[in-house]
């Protein structure tokens, strides 16, 4: 085991990517030394691999999205970056329309082995533009995996996962999880998509959360503990596809499910998991479902207004507290 | 100029495509054709005249009304028809139909439903073969409509950074769907717009497929020479509305006849009997054996099976892990 960053862990797998197979490279704004990336998980990558294998691109999302695409189908394996979630929708065609339909819609004929990768979230009062967590709305394209890591040692070995990976995968990379230190094991470390991690067992209620609000349920966990109540935190660590045995089961043990997510609770992808449990879980559930999301508002920049969208520890605390006393959802 | 061996195998593959289209326009109106049909009758010299200087290995992507660019390339068009008429030995396996027809074994990446796509993802694939160090080159066509899209700046700059094997080919059919160009362009010489770009752009006749063939040859010559991106802007006309559902309301009847006295084929025809010999009956000839071509792949993709239910759930995923990872099934 060594300890490092998520965004270190992020670069050697990257780095040892590279490495293993020379038609991966990199291909996004900003990404070449000494600037190394608007968070840094480039950095190096350039001076050591050269600029052939790590392109900076003009600010066109759209157009370097599609023009990936051209590359990853005539034999090589990009690894595109976007420098932030909310530049994502400048590339809606590629993003719909094209990446994870063309190996479809021509009837099995190509292959799109590329990953996106994206940093995301709140909480650094970047304001509207620069800070959501847009997830749900690539989980709802057949054809597009999604991940969203929340540890170092995750983060490492999903994207090593992902860029091997011969279909289209949509990386998301919280901006708030960068500088998390973190144990990743040492050696080749694959991660496979669609196995959810429980990361601390309970038996009352199941909290279902995925990249930085793992943590905040970890912490809500904590604090329900000095309460008397085992939350049981499960991180899903991948959207599409999700680990729905895993959900489940969970649920068959504690029969109580709170989810949480940092993106809006309308149309969030907590509804779909919600609407998952609520039929093939029903018989395990003692209470009705909750979700712990941000309020159905753009992200306000003041953090005092921020902090009062975006999902709190306390509103985690409440919910699980809620469905444990038995309230009326 | 063509050499008289070279005119005559143009004015097949234009008789090909046009035969190719107008089937589909009668069997579209006999409701045997599912779907949307982009026909490009009266486009087909700029087909033929870019296609004749490819190679196997180059690759080309291009639009919805791409019928007679993938025909061009050299496509069966028995598994056009297939496609178009939803029957298993499809190129799509009869799951993309007449906005996707690809041939990647054949260099073709596929048409596209997006107005402008074809820009970029070809760009890219573009850059694939510099990165690769193949000597292919790309042929991007786009049509008229698209130099209006955003993706087309993106294009012809990231194009012109790179320095990259790509041939833009532009089919100036003169509408945007039902809009004329004086209508959506800011800069109406387009030739003047991308040079813009630092990209050689030439205006052609599409009409002529000697004109076409000629700028198309420079073309590729210069490109595959390491000369940088190459634009050609094809004047011409489309017989047909946008699609088969449309009959072209906001076009003049005078207008349509101007452009009908230059029928790409009647064009070619008339230069291979007046100044190339042809006798006529060779020419009829020609026309006839296009049309039996026609009538037995049209007869062939009937006979086909329907794709079995199943492929509806196939082909969105490649990887076997990926599929793992759904549990086995993909849901």
């Amino acid at each position: 085991m060594t300890v490092m960053r998520f965004r270190e862990a992020l670069n050697e797998a990257l780095r040892e990517e590279m490495d293993r197979d020379p038609r991966v490279f990199l291909f996004g704004e900003d990404l070449r030394d000494p600037w190394g990336g608007t968070f840094r998980v480039t950095q190096g990558l350039s001076t050591q691999y050269g600029d052939d294998r790590v392109l900076n691109t003009p600010i066109s999302e759209n157009g370097l999205l599609d023009a990936a695409l051209g590359c990853a189908i005539t034999g090589l394996r990009p690894v595109v970056e976007f420098m932030h979630m909310d530049f994502t929708v400048m590339a809606m065609d590629g993003l719909v329309n094209q990446v994870p339909k063309a190996r479809y819609m021509t009837g099995g004929q190509v292959t799109v082995p590329m990953v996106i990768r994206t940093p995301a979230g709140g909480y650094r009062s970047s304001a509207a533009q620069h800070g959501q967590s847009l997830e749900s709305l690539y989980t709802h394209i057949p054809g597009m995996l999604v991940v969203a890591p929340s540890t170092p040692a995750d983060a490492k070995g999903l994207l090593k996962t992902a860029i091997r990976l011969d279909d289209p995968v949509f990386f998301v990379e919280h901006k708030s999880l960068y500088m998390l230190k973190g144990e990743v094991p040492d050696g080749e470390h694959l991660v496979p998509l669609g196995k959810a991690d429980v990361k601390r067992e309970g038996s009352d209620c199941t909290i279902a959360a995925w990249s930085f609000m793992v943590h905040k349920a970890l912490e809500a966990a904590d604090k329900l503990a000095a309460e008397g109540i085992q939350a049981e935190v499960i991180d899903l660590r991948s959207l599409v596809p999700l680990d729905e045995e895993a959900l489940l089961a969970s649920v068959a043990k504690t029969g109580r499910l709170v989810i949480v997510h940092e993106a809006p609770e309308r149309t969030g992808y907590g509804a779909e998991i919600a609407a998952f449990v609520a039929g093939r879980g029903f018989a395990s559930l003692k209470t009705g479902i909750r979700r712990v999301a941000a309020r159905n508002f753009p992200l306000p920049m003041a953090p005092k207004l921020e902090n009062a969208v975006l999902p709190q520890t306390e509103w985690i605390v409440d919910a699980v507290r809620a469905a444990v006393e038995g309230d009326a959802a | 100029m063509l050499t008289k061996p070279e005119f005559l195998r143009a004015y097949e593959t234009m008789c090909l495509i046009r035969e190719f289209e107008e089937s589909l326009v009668r069997m579209h109106g006999e409701a045997r054709v599912p779907g949307f049909v982009h026909v490009s009758v009266w486009q087909e010299a700029v087909s033929t005249g870019v296609s004749m200087w490819l190679r196997p290995d180059d690759l080309m992507i291009t639009t919805h009304r791409g019928h007679g660019d993938i025909i061009a390339k050299g496509a069966s068009i028995e598994r056009m028809f297939a496609e178009l008429l939803a029957r298993a030995p499809g190129y799509c396996r009869a799951k993309g139909g007449s906005m996707h027809v690809t041939d990647v074994a054949l260099g073709v990446l596929g048409a596209n439903g997006i107005v402008g796509a074809s820009m970029p993802i070809g760009t890219g694939a573009a850059l694939s073969m510099k990165k690769q160090g193949r000597d292919s080159v790309v042929v991007v066509y786009t049509g008229d409509g698209a130099i209006a899209q955003g993706l087309t700046h993106e294009a012809l700059n990231m194009a012109s950074l790179w320095q990259l094997p790509v041939i833009y080919v532009r089919t100036d059919n003169q509408y945007a769907e039902s809009t004329s160009p004086r209508a959506y362009r800011g800069i109406p010489d387009v030739v003047r717009y991308v040079e813009g770009y630092g990209i050689h752009a030439e205006a052609v006749d599409g009409n002529d497929v000697e004109a076409v063939s000629d700028a198309a040859k420079r073309a590729v010559e210069r490109t595959r020479g390491g000369g940088g991106p190459s634009f050609l802007t094809c004047s011409t006309y489309r017989r047909y509305g946008h699609n088969t559902s449309d009959v072209g309301a906001y076009r003049t009847p005078e207008e349509v006849a101007a452009w009908q006295a230059r029928d790409p084929l009647t064009v070619a025809r008339s230069r291979l009997v007046a100044e190339r010999g042809v006798a006529d009956p060779e020419m009829d000839a020609i026309d006839a054996r296009v049309k039996e071509r026609i009538d037995a792949a049209i007869a062939w993709a009937d006979a086909q099976a329907e794709p079995p239910l199943e492929w509806a759930f196939e082909d969105l995923y490649a990887d076997p892990a990926t599929i793992a990872a759904f549990g086995g099934a993909v849901r």
